[in-house]
């Protein structure tokens, strides 16, 4: 219970930060792998696209980064399927296991490498 | 939340079951058992939380936590009392150990069918935080969860091959990362929102 309400609290938070800040702004925090490299990582363009989300433009946030739309669902489903393995063990056994992880870190890789093509 | 345990039975695995359940399961003194939160197997006499069930008193996990729900303090408790007791006394528990003959002999036995509990412990995966670190690639220095993801890894394949150990390890080694992603990730957030 109190971890739901922390989470609640914490993307309600984010939410408003970044539902009134702009993250294009000068002001806004910069990728540190960007700045070194000038190379995008996998996750560039989140800030950006989720201003555009809580503005209900969609479409915009998915040419700023459309990994995000796998990321973000798969990333709350993984942490569901791992805190509830005690009572669903077959469920986590297939969901979790070196093949998926190898997965999402191929699927990763891939789009930081493609992205940069 | 509703403890469930796993027993060591009949030269074989069982579980999870609710300590009602276990009430069926005939347990004595000697019944190796092992529910999350423990450290390791032990007697089911040496846990403080299974008093009542050897005594067959179903009626205390009625009146104490209603709908058969033993309080994972009170497991923890028995991993403490654990630690203070001498040296000595873990060791000979170890040796024990369910299905582990003193004679001889058991050497020769294959390994798997000796120390079941110990090579194979039915014990839940340690977590791989694998849905914190796809998060994390999106959201903040993704070079550091990209790491937290190759150990993540490890954590489900060390286990399934019996290394509870490496298992337990590369998951620290994980949450470690993750945690070091998120503060190096999430305080310009949190500064940004204080700045501008």
């Amino acid at each position: 219970m109190a971890t739901v309400a922390a989470t609640v609290a914490a993307v309600a938070f984010i939410a408003f930060v970044y539902y009134t800040r702009d993250p294009a702004s000068a002001a806004a925090p910069k990728c540190m792998f960007r700045l070194l490299t000038g190379w995008d990582c996998p996750g560039c363009g989140a800030q950006r696209a989720l201003h555009a989300i809580l503005h209900g433009r969609v479409a915009e946030a998915w040419g700023y980064n459309p990994f995000l739309f796998f990321a973000v669902p798969a990333g709350v489903f993984f942490i569901v399927v791992e805190g509830l393995r005690t009572r669903y063990p077959r469920l986590h056994r297939a969901v979790i296991n070196e093949f998926t992880i190898c997965a999402v870190l191929a699927a990763v890789l891939a789009w930081w490498i493609f992205r940069n093509l | 939340m509703i403890m469930k345990f796993w027993i060591y039975q009949d030269g074989a695995q069982k579980g999870p079951f609710t300590v009602f359940e276990l009430f069926e399961k005939n347990l004595t003194p000697q019944t190796p058992v092992w529910c999350e939160g423990m450290d390791k197997w032990r007697h089911a006499g040496e846990v403080p939380a299974l008093g009542p069930l050897l005594d067959g008193n179903r009626d205390f996990y009625l009146s104490e936590s209603g709908m058969g729900e033993v309080k994972a303090e009170d497991t923890n408790l028995s991993a403490q009392t654990a630690c203070e007791t001498p040296a000595a006394e873990p060791v000979a528990a170890e040796s024990e150990a369910p299905g582990v003959n003193p004679a001889p002999q058991a050497a020769a036995q294959p390994a798997a069918a000796v120390r079941p509990a110990k090579s194979r412990p039915d014990e839940p995966c340690p977590p791989t935080y694998i849905g914190w670190s796809v998060f994390l690639t999106v959201c903040c220095c993704s070079p550091i969860s990209i790491a937290a993801l190759v150990c993540s890894i490890f954590v489900p394949s060390y286990y399934n091959k019996g290394k509870l150990d490496k298992s337990r390890r590369a998951s620290e080694i994980a949450a470690w990362l993750i945690m070091i992603a998120i503060a190096l990730g999430m305080l310009p957030v949190m500064l940004m929102s204080a700045i501008f």
